[in-house]
């Protein structure tokens, strides 16, 4: 179980420095895009189509990273009104419920990637980039996402019990940083 | 399915869920699941859901979003906002209210280089109010106008909101950006002249201290060392865009270039400081791109369920006029507003409003306009705004929300004034894009 979580732990990681990478190559591209037609007249046909999909890519390489930081926004006035114990209960079922929504998409999405993989379907830009090489990020990450919620069912379910049942005094004591 | 059931049970149901406090991207994405479901036949319904996840997030007009957070981190974690906010502080003399008035210079510069209010109210927080707590200001005087200007931070390109509004609402992102800069800047004004007023009247809520005298030579030569260097980021960004040398999306790559070149130039760039950049920029726009991940899916099921259409039909042929509508809804995303995260506003409203707004036959720019100070004063509009929460995070021990609500009110009045004048003057927001290069 151990050696499972490490590994677990060092793909997340793995996948958040490839995140970080893609966005600062993002800004590279785009601005090398931008030099390339303003002072030397010839545009590259693949900036802003590549800077699409790393775009794809960079958000479902994070997104179950961002889980496990706690930082995709949510609405916590009701789960903060009541008991420790029980908003554990409550998170364990809400994260329950997200793992169910995301090895739904990992499935299908996985599918459609085998299927435009099987009839060798290409997009319909100049590239020509094989469809699944881009669709493919999208099973992958659904499936960390997927994980990553049975990792916080389960962590709620466990310590619901060590949790008090009496209501916090203050409703709300942080938010996460954004926008 | 009458429409106005479909409607019921889709917005309903994500209130239910959001109550629950699931993440809102994934009470998103299990609507629809559900809707695609229900609405696209069955299980090859659900095999849309990679489609629409693919084109929702391959759009290059998103771009700027995660660029425009990379820049603000870049000024915020190499410390260059800070010294923005210190060289403005030399700059003012004796004034009423001064560093109210501070709070407001400062947050409309630091809105020029940022695209997130959060953030701004967090620097702007956390730097000036320990002074405005030192020399004896009001809660109402102090925490007030850091609400107010922070938020200005949407409204001054860059803005990742503006960026948002334009993908998800599918209207012109450059000329949207171009838009809000005259009504950025009015608010600010709006805020200033209030301060002024309100310090006149109520000299004890904000006394006058003396001001350490800073000699003219210093002033200037800070202002070229940290101040001048910025003019050269708002011309990479908003410059570009303006003269047609690039688009927005571009144009948030050169920017962000720039921050990090100038981050490099002052020797503040070093490994930890590029990990916090990157690591916080991350955070943010990997949040926000899950959000958007069901974008399309979402405005789909709006539209096919015929919701949209029917709920577009229902406002156009009420016996208001058109004007009015407008108005309604607006007072829908208050409402909304003290409630819901900004995204999860704009999901939910932009695919059933702008095209009634188009409808009626108002310019869609002018609408997004207004839409972005409506979204602007959510962030600061009890109960539950966010920036109000982020306020009280940096706002000195012992502040309680209500001083916090108390504070923001007069804000959210000079918001809504300053909604007012664009809806009656539509050229305040209308005239730079008209001028625009293409």
């Amino acid at each position: 179980m151990k050696t499972a979580a490490r590994i677990y732990n060092w793909i997340l990681n793995f996948c958040t420095v490839l995140g970080g990478i893609l966005i600062i190559l993002l800004m590279l591209v785009v601005t090398f895009e931008v030099c390339m037609r303003y002072f030397f007249a010839s545009p590259t046909i693949w900036a802003s189509e590549t800077a699409g999909y790393m775009q794809l890519y960079f958000a479902f390489l994070v997104a179950a990273w961002v889980l496990k930081r706690g930082a995709h926004v949510k609405m916590d006035l009701v789960v903060n009104r009541i008991s420790p114990r029980k908003a554990a209960i409550v998170n364990a079922v809400t994260s329950f419920i997200g793992a169910i929504v995301f090895i739904i998409i990992a499935y299908y999405s996985l599918r459609h990637t085998i299927y435009v993989y099987n009839i060798d379907y290409r997009t319909t830009t100049i590239m020509r980039v094989p469809q699944y090489l881009i669709t493919l990020i999208i099973p992958f990450g659904s499936f960390l996402l997927f994980i990553e919620f049975l990792v916080q069912f389960w962590k709620n379910l466990s310590s619901r019990k060590t949790l008090p049942d009496t209501r916090r005094g203050e409703i709300i004591e942080e938010t996460e940083l954004y926008m | 399915m009458e429409w106005y059931f479909v409607l019921l049970i889709i917005f309903g149901g994500l209130a239910v869920l959001m109550a629950t406090g699931m993440p809102v991207a994934i009470c998103f994405m299990l609507i629809n699941i559900a809707g695609m479901f229900i609405f696209f036949g069955g299980m090859s319904g659900i095999e849309q859901i990679t489609i629409s996840i693919y084109s929702s997030l391959t759009n290059f007009t998103l771009l700027p979003v995660p660029l425009f957070i990379l820049m603000g981190e870049v000024m915020f974690q190499s410390g260059l906002a800070q010294d923005l906010i210190r060289t403005t502080d030399k700059w003012l003399g004796k004034l009423p209210g001064r560093l109210s008035l501070l709070a407001v210079a400062a947050g409309t510069l630091l809105s020029t280089l940022t695209g997130t209010s959060l953030a701004s109210v967090a620097m702007l927080g956390s730097i000036i109010t320990p002074e405005m707590e030192k020399q004896g200001y009001q809660k109402s005087m102090s925490l007030g106008p850091i609400l107010g200007s922070g938020g200005l931070a949407m409204m001054i390109p860059p803005s990742a909101l503006a960026v948002l509004c334009g993908a998800i609402g599918e209207i012109s992102v450059g000329r949207i950006l171009m838009a809000i800069i005259l009504p950025g800047l009015l608010m600010a004004a709006i805020y200033t002249a209030y301060i002024v007023i309100r310090c006149k009247l109520q000299p004890s809520i904000a006394p006058a201290y003396e001001v350490v005298h800073v000699r003219f030579s210093e002033k200037m030569k800070d202002t070229a060392k940290y101040i001048f260097p910025m003019a050269i980021i708002i011309f990479l960004v908003i410059g570009v865009i303006f003269l047609g040398i690039a688009t927005p999306s571009e144009a948030a790559a050169t920017g962000s270039i720039g921050t990090f070149i100038l981050a490099i130039a002052y020797r503040r760039l070093n490994w930890p400081t590029l990990k916090k950049i990157t690591s916080s920029t991350l955070s943010i726009a990997g949040m926000l791109f899950l959000i958007i991940a069901g974008a399309t899916a979402f405005s789909q099921i709006l539209g096919f369920s015929g919701a949209s259409a029917g709920l577009g039909k229902l406002a156009t042929g009420l016996p208001l006029s058109p004007m009015m509508i407008i108005i309604a809804m607006q007072i829908v995303i208050l409402i909304l507003g003290g409630f819901m995260d900004v995204v999860s506003i704009m999901m939910i409203t932009l695919p059933i409003f702008v095209p009634v707004a188009e409808a009626l036959g108002f310019n869609t720019v002018w609408f997004a306009v207004i839409f972005l100070i409506n979204i602007e004063m959510a962030g600061i509009s009890p109960p539950f705004g966010l920036s109000l929460f982020v306020m009280k995070g940096v706002a000195p021990e012992g502040t309680t929300m209500g001083d916090i609500y108390r504070a923001a009110f007069p804000f959210l009045g000079m918001s809504a004034l300053a909604m007012a004048l664009i809806m009656a003057f539509p050229k305040l927001a209308l005239w730079l894009p008209g001028l625009m290069m293409r």
